[in-house]
Parts: C-alpha cells; structure tokens; sequence
C-alpha cells in the first residue's frame, strides 16, 4: 500500500488548530506567488529536471545566509528515484555565485525488481516533492543574485513500490518564536529505523514552501512502530503544509 | 620594494627555511634543500564524467609510448609530447559507488551518491560524512556528504605554497560549489572556493612589470644577489641581539642555507612579456558559445586563457601547487552540443540517468574528451615553451589530468584514464606507458574497456547506469591512486611523519602514505565501518620512478 498523500491543504484546517494557542505570526495572507522574491529569474539548465516540473521556489536570506526552498511535480509516467536538485545562484551578469545540492524528498518507497531487496525512495508519479537548501554560501546576499539556475538528476529504475513511512495527525502549534508542528511518522518497513526525522514545509496559497521545521527523534522505531513528532519552529506559518519524512531506513 | 614581494621572495623559500635557524634539524636538512634549488610544481586538470575509455586508452598497457599510439584516439592532439608523456595504467581511484553498497562489507564504497563520493573522495582519499548504506535512498546526506579530511591540493601546497593555500581556478569561473561536485577541501567538510581567471591573474602582476622582469627585489635575487643582502637591515638588527655562540652559528648557517635555496624564487623570465607572450593577461572571451570555448583570441579560447595563468603562475614560482577544474553539468555549446555533459554521460539527455539511448551521444563523448585533451595539450605547450635549467618549465612539473571517473555510464574508479606530461624534475619516467596491475593479468583489449558496449550501432540501445556494463571489469585495474599521489609528492620533494603520513616538520624525506585506505571496499559504510581500514601497500609506485 502506498503512503497517504501529505499535503493539508485547507487554510481552516490550520486556523482551526491554531484557535486558542499562544498568538502565531501573522501568515502572509493574500500571497500567491509561486516564486520569491516575486520577479526573481529562475530558469531550468539545459539539462533540465525531466519529468519533474518546478511548481514553486523560495530564495530568502535567514539565519545569516541564503536559503532556498522548492516544490517539484513528478509529471511523468515512471517513479523519479533517488532524486537530487541542485541550483547555481548567478549574479547580474549571469557568473555563477554559488552553487548547491540536496536530495528531494519523497513520499513513496519501492524495491529494485531485480529481487536484490534494494530500497529505493521516488517520486511517484504526480506527487509532489520538495526541498530546503538551507547551506547556500553566506558570502552571497540576496539582492546581489540575478537569478536562479536548476537542475535535478534521478534514476529511472525498474522498482515495485512496497510499504514505507507515512505520516498523519500533522497539526501547527503556535509558539512565541513562530510554529511548530506535530504529528505522527508510521514505520511501514519491515526493518527498524534509527533516528527517523520529519520535514515540515508552510505554504503559501500557491503552494510555495515557505521555509521549514525539522522534526527529530532519537530512538529507533520498530517495524509498524510510531513516533509522535514535534519540530523545530517556522517563522512563516503559511496558509497550509506538506510534511515528508527526511530520512530513509 | 614592495612587502608583497618582499613577502613571496621569503615565503617562496618555504616555511620551514625562514624558520630553520631555531630548528636543530637545520644541517641534516640543509643538504636536501640545497640540492633541490630547481622549483619545481604539479598542475592537475580536472574534468567530471569520464570518458569514452575505448577511444581514449591506446591499444597497448606498457612499453614505449609513441606519438603513433595516439593516433586514432581522444588523446591525438597529444602526439607530438609522446616522450614527455607519462600513462599510468591500471589505476582505481577510491570510494566507487554501486547499486550493492549497502554498508560495511558490501560493495565497493559508500551509498551516497554516484557523483558526490566520488568527488569528495578522489583527490582526499577519505570516506565522505555523513554516510549513506542506501544507494537509491534520498535525502540530504546523500548529496551533501563531505570528506573528512584534505584534499591533495591543500596537503601539498600547506608544505610547498608560499600562502599555504593551492592556486585552485575554475575554469568556468563558478567560485563556490556543492559537494555533489567540489573536489577541493582544505580541510574535513571544508570545500575550498576556487578563483576565476581574473582574480588569479591580478595574483600575479605584482610579480612582474612591464618591460622589468618582475619588481627590484625578485630581480636582484634573479641577477644574483644574495637574499639576506637585500634583507640585510633586517639581518643586522637580529645579528645585533645579544645571541650565544651557538645561535650564532645557527643563523649564519640559516643565511647561507637561504642564499642558496633563494635562487629557486627568482625566475628571471616572469615578467610582463611572458606574461603576453602566453596570452595570459587576455581577458576572457565574452561573445557567443559557453563559458570554455568562448575565443580570447585566434589561438585560444576561455579554457586556454587558464592553462596560460597556470602555466605563469608556475614559471614565476608563486604557487607550486595548481589544480585547474573543469565544470560539472556543461553544455558544450561551442562543441556544438545541446545536451548536459553529465546527461550525455549517461547516452541520455534528461535528468534521468537509466533510459533509451540518445541519438549521438557517444560521439559527442568523444568530441568533449578530444576537446579536453586538446586543452591539456595547450597546457603542455605552454609549460613546455618556457627554458628552465637545461631543459624547459615542463620538465620540472609533473601536469597531470585526472576524470572524476573512468566511464560516465558506469561510474566505475578502475581503470582510471590518466596522463601525465613532466617527469617532475626527474623523478617519473617519461615517454612510457606503465601497466600497475600486471598482477590482474588483463590484456591490453580488456583494458581498452566498454564504452562502446551500450548506445552504439549494433548494441543494445538503452543505456543502464546500474548494471556498470559500460565500464571496465571491476577485477581488472585496480592499483590504489594512494601510491601515485605519494609518487607525486615524493617528485615535489615533500617530507613526511614517522609513519609515512605527509607531515611538514617531517622528520621522514619520502611520503609513503596518503589517505583513509588505499581499498575501495574499505569505504563501504564510511569512516570506521570496515575494521583495519588503512593503507595496505605504503609508498609510491617504483615502476613509474626515473631510476
């Protein structure tokens, strides 16, 4: 059975939750920008992401250096696996400043098909997939960059999917320094999972991750085993949120 | 004088000299500095994704390398360099990922990620943190996983470098990149950013002026006059302290010591004109085409313009460590190719890495790996135009080019496609092909590898990154490059602790060990995973030594 889709979607489920908290930041109602800052160039490299479309991304300076978040689509026919997306910050005249990588997260889990037992992590076709580059250069500031080039890498395997995590109950708590996020992370390997961790994206109304909260656990979770979590705090409450796992077994 | 002059004519000597007349290890050493007055330096040329190995090996694993071994392969433009040419064969870099790496024990490597390991790894020799025992998993620490320890480039240049530091350019002029692709740390999970051609070459002007070959200070010691004449205000205060005899005799030894190693920092041909006659002052090229084969000139093009700050950059003696990288995800749009290089790798031209064969692929792999060789050729050229000694600023440099990998398909480290130009002042053997792992018994055919195996007329037409079936089998060529780095350092002359660890202070003359393990499969799991993980075969390649 494949995990449940994680995107809670609806701005009242939010608020809702929210009622009676400690006050929360103010979202940015009325934002729908799928890029920020809105007007910024982003562009795909030539070789491109294949089937994963970029939705929505988010370059902003925090905790003294640039951060960048993104939401892809996989609009393909074929699990995207083990998928990475790298960016080049390129200043006015188009000289690359900087440059980074990270693994995207996914919300499915396959086997390779050749009966190796090899897990494989993908993008399923048409779930969404996001990403928090958060260890950009901080010698780079934000008005210096002139735009953002993308590109992605994945391989296209022959995998049966099998069960994984799932994550469900993920609820904003508000918090004097913005809002954290709670919920639960369902081990559905058949194999024990060490240190399991949650990353939590706020969105926008368009669906543009707006930063993100890290939730970690230090015990190992049995197989069908599951780990309440609470993350680290968001500034940025968004109107909604997508929650992943952010680590594999 | 300038101080900066003042400063690269005393650093120039090393460190360890300025320093030696507190040291009570000055006479045993003096005997080696003194002996080794000709400067000399390692340039390494980088370039991601291998290569099509079946045109770029010569048909042949040892013996005699002729310019007519060449012809017909990627490396032609190579021919005319044959005699100063070394090709180690049969080298495995370290840290190869597969789709078996699932922890110690198992695979040849880590499970991180096909590209970020490699490149952490391949100049460091060290295992990447953090680790990953899930090849097709996903996440951070796949991707951003770093060595946990330095890069070549900054062990060299902390004992050779005036600044401590290796001149590292991108040829691309990218200043920063992520772990999926750098290749130089200075120190554990420290990526080193790299300078475009125009900040190194205002590194070196004031070196030199026009029409004085550089300034008072580097002349006078390149005309003859002793070091300590020209620091002699300074010399005289310190004489001036009230010293024991013994300290006495320490300094004046130190002051001959640095008269005669003082020699190596003057080049008397660093000046402007050298400079122009290698088209190194040019400004890079900004009209139409990529960022490499934009024209500076006639004769050369954005990559060359590098090669000629490299090559001055040695001739004035202001690093003698150089590493010159060539860009990840290209388009070699000026080769007239469309695709990413990394994509084109695969025989494809998405993001996906397994998948139907693209029209031209392998061709236009060749066409890169020509267009590579050919700059590596330039960079001979330049290196081999300068007079130095009896001989030419080639001969003293050992200038290597190194591929992240042997075939891009496969992402196999065995059979490493390596060629040397520069005996290092005659340490290497020139003029030879040298096979390192005879002991495999593969022939010459075997070692020309698969390339050709996948996405060529008559074969199957879908290419599979997974299976490795484009590399060379993995028993075959698989001589630790530990032992060829060690080769290198030994040329430049480097000392080591006393178990063989490249140390500054020494006390050892011959570096013998480099690296985490010099086994690939040690590196499965990571850092402490594989018990007895170490250096199994201590000390350099004898086969490739001059004598």
């Amino acid at each position: 059975m494949h995990a449940t889709s994680f995107f809670i979607l609806t701005a009242a489920t939010l608020l809702l939750a929210c009622s009676g908290e400690r006050s929360k930041p103010e979202a940015r109602q009325g934002d729908d920008a799928v890029i920020a800052p809105v007007g910024l160039p982003v562009t795909a490299h030539a070789s491109g992401c294949g089937a994963l479309k970029l939705l929505a991304l988010t370059l902003q300076p925090e905790s003294a250096s640039l951060q960048l978040y993104a939401a892809l689509k996989n609009e393909g026919d074929e699990p995207a696996c083990s998928p990475a997306f790298s960016v080049s910050l390129l200043d006015k005249s188009a000289q690359s400043l900087a440059m980074g990588v990270g693994g995207l997260l996914v919300q499915r889990f396959y086997q390779l098909a050749d009966g190796s037992g090899t897990m494989a992590a993908c993008v399923a076709p048409g779930d969404v997939t996001m990403i928090a580059l958060t260890d950009l250069t901080a010698e780079v500031a934000l008005e210096d960059v002139g735009g953002v080039e993308y590109w992605c890498n994945f391989w296209t395997l022959d995998v049966v999917p099998i069960e994984g995590f799932s994550i469900s109950e993920v609820q904003p708590v508000s918090q004097a320094t913005g809002v954290s996020y709670t919920g639960a992370l369902a081990n559905g390997f058949d194999t024990v999972v060490t240190n399991p961790s949650v990353a939590v994206f706020p969105l926008n109304r368009a669906g543009r991750p707006l930063g993100m909260a890290l939730g970690r656990g230090q015990a190992e979770l049995p197989p069908g085993g599951s780990w309440s979590f609470e993350t680290s705090t968001v500034s940025e409450p968004g109107v909604a949120q997508a929650a992943y796992p952010a680590g594999g077994p | 004088m300038t101080n900066f002059n003042r400063r690269i004519l005393l650093k120039g000597l090393g460190g360890a000299v300025v320093a030696a007349p507190f040291l009570s290890s000055l006479w045993e050493r003096s005997a080696k500095a003194q002996s080794a007055t000709t400067p000399k330096r390692t340039i390494v040329m980088f370039t991601h994704y291998g290569c099509i190995t079946n045109k770029w090996f010569p048909n042949k694993l040892t013996g005699e390398l002729l310019a007519a071994d060449l012809t017909g392969t990627s490396l032609a433009s190579l021919a005319p360099y044959a005699k100063k040419l070394l090709m180690p064969r049969g080298i495995r870099t370290m840290n190869e990922w597969t789709a078996n790496n699932t922890g110690a024990g198992k695979g040849r490597g880590q499970g991180n990620d096909s590209h970020t390991q490699i490149a952490g790894s391949i100049f460091t020799c060290q295992p990447v943190t953090p680790n990953s025992d899930s090849p097709f998993s996903f996440g951070d620490p796949k991707f951003k996983a770093m060595p946990v320890g330095p890069s070549l480039d900054h062990v060299m240049a902390k004992q050779l470098s005036p600044s401590g530091t290796p001149l590292f350019m991108n040829v691309a002029g990218q200043s920063r990149e992520g772990a999926q692709s750098a290749i130089s740390y200075s120190a554990a999970e420290q990526i080193f950013p790299a300078v475009n051609a125009t900040q190194a070459f205002n590194g070196l002007t004031g070196l030199f002026k026009s029409g004085t070959p550089m300034n008072a200070d580097t002349w006078a010691v390149a005309k003859g006059k002793a070091i300590t004449d020209i620091v002699k205000g300074d010399l005289s205060r310190l004489m001036s302290k009230d010293m024991s005899k013994v300290d006495k005799d320490k300094l004046a030894a130190w002051m001959e010591l640095v008269n005669s190693v003082g020699k190596v920092v003057g080049s008397a041909q660093c000046s402007q004109e050298l400079a122009m006659s290698l088209g190194a002052n040019n400004k890079p090229g900004s009209g139409t085409g990529d960022a490499l084969t934009r024209k500076v000139n006639d004769t050369m093009d954005n990559a060359d313009l590098y090669s000629a700050i490299a090559a001055l950059t040695a001739a004035c003696n202001a690093n003698p460590v150089i590493f010159l990288k060539y860009p990840n995800n290209f388009i070699f749009s000026g080769l007239g190719i469309t695709a990413d290089s990394h994509n084109q790798s695969h025989r494809l031209s998405d993001a996906s890495m397994q998948g139907p064969c693209v029209k031209d692929a392998v061709d236009n792999l060749i066409k890169i790996d020509t267009y590579y060789a050919q700059k590596f050729a330039n960079l001979i050229k330049f290196l081999d135009s300068m007079t130095e000694d009896a001989g030419t600023v080639l001969d003293n440099t050992v200038a290597v080019w190194m591929n992240e990998m042997s075939d891009g398909n496969a992402h196999n480290l065995n059979n490493a496609p390596i060629i040397q130009a520069g005996s290092g002042g005659g340490y290497f053997k020139t003029g030879q092909i040298v096979n390192l792992d005879a002991a495999s018994g593969a022939t010459a055919e075997q070692m020309l590898g698969r390339s050709l195996s996948q996405c060529v007329d008559g074969t199957p037409q879908t290419s599979n990154g997974v299976s490795q079936g484009t590399g060379t089998e993995a028993k075959y060529g698989n001589a630790p490059v530990n032992k060829y780095y060690c080769n290198i350092m030994n040329a430049m002359g480097m000392k080591a602790d006393a178990t063989g660890f490249p140390a500054k202070d020494g006390p050892a003359n011959e570096v013998t060990h480099f690296g985490y393990s010099d086994k690939t499969e040690d590196f499965a799991g990571g850092l402490g995973a594989v018990q007895g993980a170490t250096i199994h075969s201590p000390g350099g390649f004898t086969e490739l030594k001059a004598t």
